[in-house]
């Protein structure tokens, strides 16, 4: 499935972009609106997207990245998008496996990624392993580890490896669409934004990772 | 770089700079095994192998644990399946049925294996996106799904502030719990009554609510929970399904039923429709719908026409020998015959000295007496001559209205069907019943019930292996209850002893004046039923919400003479009943049920009572409609993600565990942790507040300041003691051969060895021995004790003012009410093969396996009279309100049956509301009887319950839809 990239991307950026779109799509703390009120946020993100995929970064409404926004207002849409906003159930799932079906079987599959490169899921918080924050920490670790074995010398095609055969067999497999219900199901601009930004992005990596991107409507 | 500060950050060794900036590693969801405890990274060793993703499944799965776990959820009948739940990485993976019953008596068949379809896929239920994972605040109009997360100190802070309010302001009954169907024997039942108990504020007693609570049973034997085991079918030769539908609802059990008829049994499926029941059956006997207690009054007319009762039984163990007064319509008592006599003392008609008789009330030996069942007898007292008779010369005569012709014409049956099947349950070596909870849901529930008891009692048909009635079936451990209400100065241990010492004088003058224990336990209970533990849901809701409804009794019921509320107001003005608090209802604590789906009407409480709260509050793992429309919700831990331990039923009399196999998802906690840190918040902010004391509803002061020493033991107990709760709950169990907490969670389950006194296990009144069969009732047929009625006696004449007013003395059929007004159809109801309540009724596994969505069946020939297609949405309607659903269209449900299978949730249907709308569920005057040695409130029984069933309505099709 994987070849080598075409235009491989620094991977100490690649890494740093993987966590950021996790923090972006973690429930917000108290932290986000200061760092969105002081511009701290956009700039990381401009450091990290405007690098790797300038494109992509040019045509995002970045502005939402920055500016006064609470706290509250940013927790209560993400439980409306991704917990409680469909009565039982959120309007978009954070869970791969409710995207693709056979939920266990999603899980077993990426656990087996996780436990592979020594990786266990936290207790606090206790979060499923096909959780979009949890795929997405994973990216960023394979890309960390990429970047420390090289430093060291030592071969690191295993980290490489695994992180486009993850990339395509995961977050590229539902990411999109869940973006794309996201932008569809929002109106606030920061959540529009980073839809638009992980949906954008993972395209850029796919292609980076020598991959030709599919597109996905988040079911098999 | 780290991003917040939550994450886990890891730099590299040296820190060194690297194109496009420094390189840094943050988690938050995973953990790194490597790295714990470093924040400064060594240099790597090698790499794993990674050539593809093969190499991902070259190390065999392994399981980390294999843990014994089962599920707190109600589903009653068939509840106690042991399950192997397997863990890998902090995740339960899949659950397997535990083949590891051990055989009891070696002639039957066993209980392996134990489990349904739900508990078989619970894994995938408590990880799917309807899982409550963090506590919400409301932010928006109630109801509207606007939610905020929270943290617990956060949301409990504000909950205890509002209970401190509405303490210290309005009284402890403002403030009132719901635990639902949920409660387990062990953190949860315990947590929520010590809590309760602690700050003086009432529960509702769900089971009246609910209509689980047997009238006719109690009316008729003076007792609801007695069953037999299902294995002891196994010594049946006739089984009656009547008012049940085991095969969908009692899925472990079910193989008992047929073991049973290849051992030779004959089963008889008694039901409107051709139920999955009625498929497994030898005979089918439909019966129009709200009929039966016609039916079985017929087959009694043939049994006493062709002299086939069991006249022995009858004249021990029944009342039917008893002596009535002609001139009043009234048991001939001991105060009838001589000043000062006792009014529970009756007398029946001696055949062998030709005189009258006085019952011995603390044995049913008759000794040498025999008891006259026909004739009059004239009889002196102080005011002169009366006239008395034998109920069972009233009954006889009452019988003579049900000819075959006139039970046709109500119930549908055939004269020869009727016939056959009366006969052959007089002549069965041993007949028994598989009933459930269905007839307590009409109107003339009490009816059905006391005519079937009524049926098998002519015949001898109780009390015998492998023959009985089936009241409310349940056996708990005992001898630990006294943890929810002993004094927080003193071990449980010491506290139970406290109170030991404390009933022993009343107790033994209950025994001196020929008490059984079994009464000595239910009167017991009903003085703490009337200290206000405990609040009669349908009477609570009647005063809050719900009058218009519950007490439109008389708009439809036409042998009602007043309104409801009359007898309702004689009823509080006798202290026949248990008047609801008065004080304004301010918060309210759903900590295991959903008033907002179960509640008929649930619509109209939203509208009212709900309303008018300042605060609703939810703990539940799941999004029911209640939390849905909660201020605040927290997250209970899953069925795997905590220690406690189940009730259970002789149907299967194994007490089993939930073992914490998995730490809890997210936020969530135990329902013991909830408790306790609710008080525990209390405390602190009663402290924090300065409030020192509140008034209870005794108008005594209480300490606010110490609630959570007091429900704690005084440091015995927090938020985390669930495991030492259970330690000390299973070492003061006395019914369970001394299995301790350890053991129990290695086994996963244990067989009862007793009922030892308590309340829901002693009205079993049988020994459970370890190598045999449980057969209920055994202690009066067998022992001779009495039973807990007035007369003693299985009693089917009931002299008191409501049964008299209504002309309900004995046993008889009424007409089910047009309620909902004049509409030819009657939706009838029941509980499916696809869910236990409302747990699964979202999982897509389930509704996988039917429709998807609600829908309520119609038959064939009803359909097309109105144009309606398998599938079309329909709308049901009648006088009370409306919903929309999907018609299923079924050719064995009976023509003008409609059937709604219950627990979806109303926002689950089109229109957001569910066939529970269009119920207006009118209390049964006679449910308010009291004042009457067994008809007395008490938990579980004895105050009024719904009667949705049978509820009028049309149905039409939706056009455009």
């Amino acid at each position: 499935m994987s070849a080598p990239a075409a235009k491989a991307w620094p991977v100490a950026l690649e890494s740093e972009a993987w966590a950021l779109l996790a923090r972006l799509f973690d429930h917000p703390d108290a932290a986000l609106p200061a760092q969105l009120a002081s511009g701290e946020l956009k700039q990381r993100l401009q450091r990290s997207f405007g690098a790797l995929a300038p494109e992509l970064w040019a045509e995002l409404p970045v502005a939402a990245f920055e500016g006064k926004v609470t706290r509250e207002a940013l927790a209560v849409e993400y439980s409306r998008l991704f917990y409680f906003g469909n009565r039982d159930a959120p309007l978009c799932s954070l869970h791969e496996g409710e995207h693709r079906g056979n939920r266990m079987d999603v899980m077993e599959r990426v656990l087996r990624f996780y436990t592979h490169f020594g990786l266990k899921l936290a207790r606090n918080p206790s979060e499923m392993p096909d959780h979009l924050v949890s795929e997405l920490e994973f990216l960023h670790f394979l890309a960390f580890q990429q970047e420390r074995y090289q430093r060291h010398g030592l071969d690191a095609g295993a980290f490489r490896r695994a992180r486009t055969d993850f990339l395509v067999a995961h977050p590229g497999a539902w990411m999109r669409g869940f973006c794309d219900r996201v932008i569809a199901a929002t109106a606030q601009p920061f959540h529009d934004a980073c839809a638009r930004l992980l949906g954008g992005f993972l395209p850029a990596a796919l292609d980076a990772h020598g991959v030709v991107p599919m597109v996905s409507t988040g079911r098999p | 770089m780290p991003v917040d500060l939550q994450r886990r950050r890891f730099v590299l060794a040296g820190g060194a700079a690297l194109a496009g900036g420094s390189l840094g590693l943050s988690l938050r969801q995973l953990v790194w095994a490597e790295a714990a405890g470093a924040d400064v990274l060594p240099p790597p060793g090698p790499a794993p192998v990674y050539q593809g993703f093969e190499d991902l499944y070259r190390a065999q799965w392994t399981w980390d644990s294999v843990v014994k776990s089962t599920h707190i959820v109600n589903c009653w009948y068939q509840r106690g399946c042991a399950w192997d739940v397997f863990v890998k990485d902090g995740i339960v993976w899949r659950e397997e049925q535990s083949g590891v019953y051990e055989p009891t008596d070696p002639a039957v068949p066993d209980y392996n294996p134990r489990g349904c379809q739900k508990g078989g896929c619970y894994s995938q239920r408590m990880y799917d996106e309807g899982r409550i994972r963090y506590p919400i605040k409301r932010v928006g109009a109630r109801g509207e799904g606007r939610w905020q997360r929270v943290s617990w100190e956060e949301g409990l802070r504000e909950v205890a502030d509002r209970i401190i309010d509405a303490l210290v302001e309005d009284g402890p009954g403002s403030v009132v719990w719901d635990g639902g169907t949920a409660s387990s024997g062990g953190g949860h039942g315990t947590g929520v009554f010590r809590g309760a108990h602690v700050l003086d504020t009432p529960l509702l007693d769900v089971n009246s609510d609910v209509g689980d609570h047997h009238p006719g049973a109690q009316a008729t034997v003076g007792k609801i929970s007695f069953s037999g085991s299902m294995d002891d079918f196994f010594y049946s030769d006739l089984i009656l399904i009547w008012g049940g539908n085991p095969v969908f609802t009692q899925i472990p059990n079910a193989h008992f039923l047929n073991e049973a008829r290849y051992n030779g049994a004959h089963i008889v499926t008694i039901a409107p429709d051709y139920s999955a029941s009625a498929v497994h059956a030898d005979e089918w006997i439909p019966v129009s719908v709200g009929t039966d207690a016609a039916l079985a009054l017929g087959m009694c007319r043939i049994i006493l026409d062709e002299g086939l009762e069991d006249r022995a039984f009858i004249a021990e163990q029944t009342d039917l020998p008893l002596l009535v007064r002609t001139d009043t319509g009234l048991f001939l008592r001991a105060s009838d015959l001589e000043e000062g006599g006792a009014d529970d003392r009756f007398h029946v008609w001696d055949t062998g000295s030709d005189s009258l008789r006085r019952c011995d009330h603390r044995s049913l030996v008759l000794d040498r007496v025999q008891p006259a069942l026909e004739g009059e007898y004239t009889v002196a007292t102080p005011g002169g001559e009366v006239t008395v008779t034998p109920v069972f010369a009233l009954l006889k005569r009452h019988l003579a209205d049900y000819d075959a012709a006139r039970v046709q014409a109500i119930t549908g049956v055939g004269a020869r069907t009727l016939a056959a099947l009366a006969r052959r349950i007089a002549t069965a070596k041993a007949a028994a019943m598989v009933t459930q909870s269905n007839f307590s849901k009409f109107y003339h529930g009490l009816e059905m019930e006391r005519c079937q008891i009524l049926l098998m009692t002519l015949c001898g048909q109780i009390g015998r292996k492998g023959s009985g009635i089936v009241g409310f079936p349940a056996l708990s451990i005992a001898g630990h209850e006294t943890i929810a209400v002993s004094d927080g100065g003193f071990s449980p241990q010491i506290g139970a002893l406290l109170l030991q010492i404390k009933n022993t004088p009343r107790a033994l003058q209950w025994k001196m004046a020929g008490h059984t224990d079994e009464m000595i336990v239910y009167e017991l209970a009903r003085e703490a039923y009337r200290s206000g533990a405990h609040l009669p849901s349908n009477l609570y809701w009647y005063r809050f919400g719900l009058g218009s409804l519950l007490g439109s009794s008389a708009r439809w019921d036409p042998t009602m003479q007043r309104e409801l509320d009359a007898f309702l107001q004689e009823a509080y003005a006798k202290g026949w009943q248990i008047e609801p608090p008065t004080s304004r209802q301010r918060v309210f604590l759903e900590v295991g049920g959903n008033i907002l789906r179960r509640t008929r009407g649930y619509n109209r409480l939203y509208e009212t009572f709900v309303q008018e709260l300042d605060l609703l509050v939810t703990l539940d793992w799941r999004m029911s409609n209640t939390a849905l429309h909660s201020d605040y919700v927290f997250p209970a831990a899953g069925w795997y993600e905590k220690d406690d331990i189940t009730w259970a039923t002789p149907l299967a009399p194994y007490a089993h565990i939930v073992s914490q196999a998995v730490p809890p998802l997210g936020e969530s906690k135990s329902d013991w942790a909830f408790v306790a840190l609710l008080l525990k918040t209390i405390q602190q902010r009663a402290i924090e507040r300065g409030i020192r004391d509140f008034v209870d509803r005794a108008g005594k002061s209480r300490r606010l300041d110490e609630v959570f020493d007091e429900f704690g033991f005084h440091g015995r107990y927090d938020e985390h003691s669930d495991q030492q709760l259970l330690t000390d709950i299973l070492e003061m169990t006395t019914n369970l051969g001394g299995i301790g907490w350890e053991e129990l969670k290695r086994k996963g389950f244990a067989r009862y060895t007793g009922l030892d006194i308590s309340l829901i296990n002693t009205a079993n009144a049988t020994d459970i021995a370890p190598d045999a069969t449980i057969t209920a009732n055994t202690w009066h047929t067998e022992k001779k004790l009495p039973w807990p009625t007035l007369t003693r006696r299985i009693q089917f004449y009931i002299d008191h003012p409501f049964f008299m007013e209504q002309g309900e003395q004995l046993p008889t059929h009424k007409d089910s009410p047009a309620i909902g007004g004049d509409h030819p159809l009657r939706m009838t109801g029941g509980h499916t093969r696809w869910s236990i309540h409302a747990s699964w009724r979202d999982h897509p596994n389930l509704l996988r396996l039917q429709r998807g969505e609600p829908t309520i069946f119609i038959n064939s020939d009803d359909a097309r009279q109105r144009g309606i297609a398998d599938g079309d949405l329909v709308r049901v309607f009648n006088d009370i309100d409306s919903f929309e659903t999907r018609a299923m269209i079924l050719s064995g449900l009976r023509p003008g049956q409609l059937m709604q299978h219950h627990a979806w949730e109303p926002y689950q249907y089109r229109d957001g509301k569910s066939y529970a709308a269009v119920t207006a569920s009118p209390i049964n005057p006679l449910q308010l009887a009291g004042g009457y040695f067994h008809l007395q409130p008490l938990p579980l029984a004895a105050t009024p319950g719904p009667s949705d069933r049978d509820t009028r309505v049309e149905v039409e099709r939706v056009e455009g839809a």
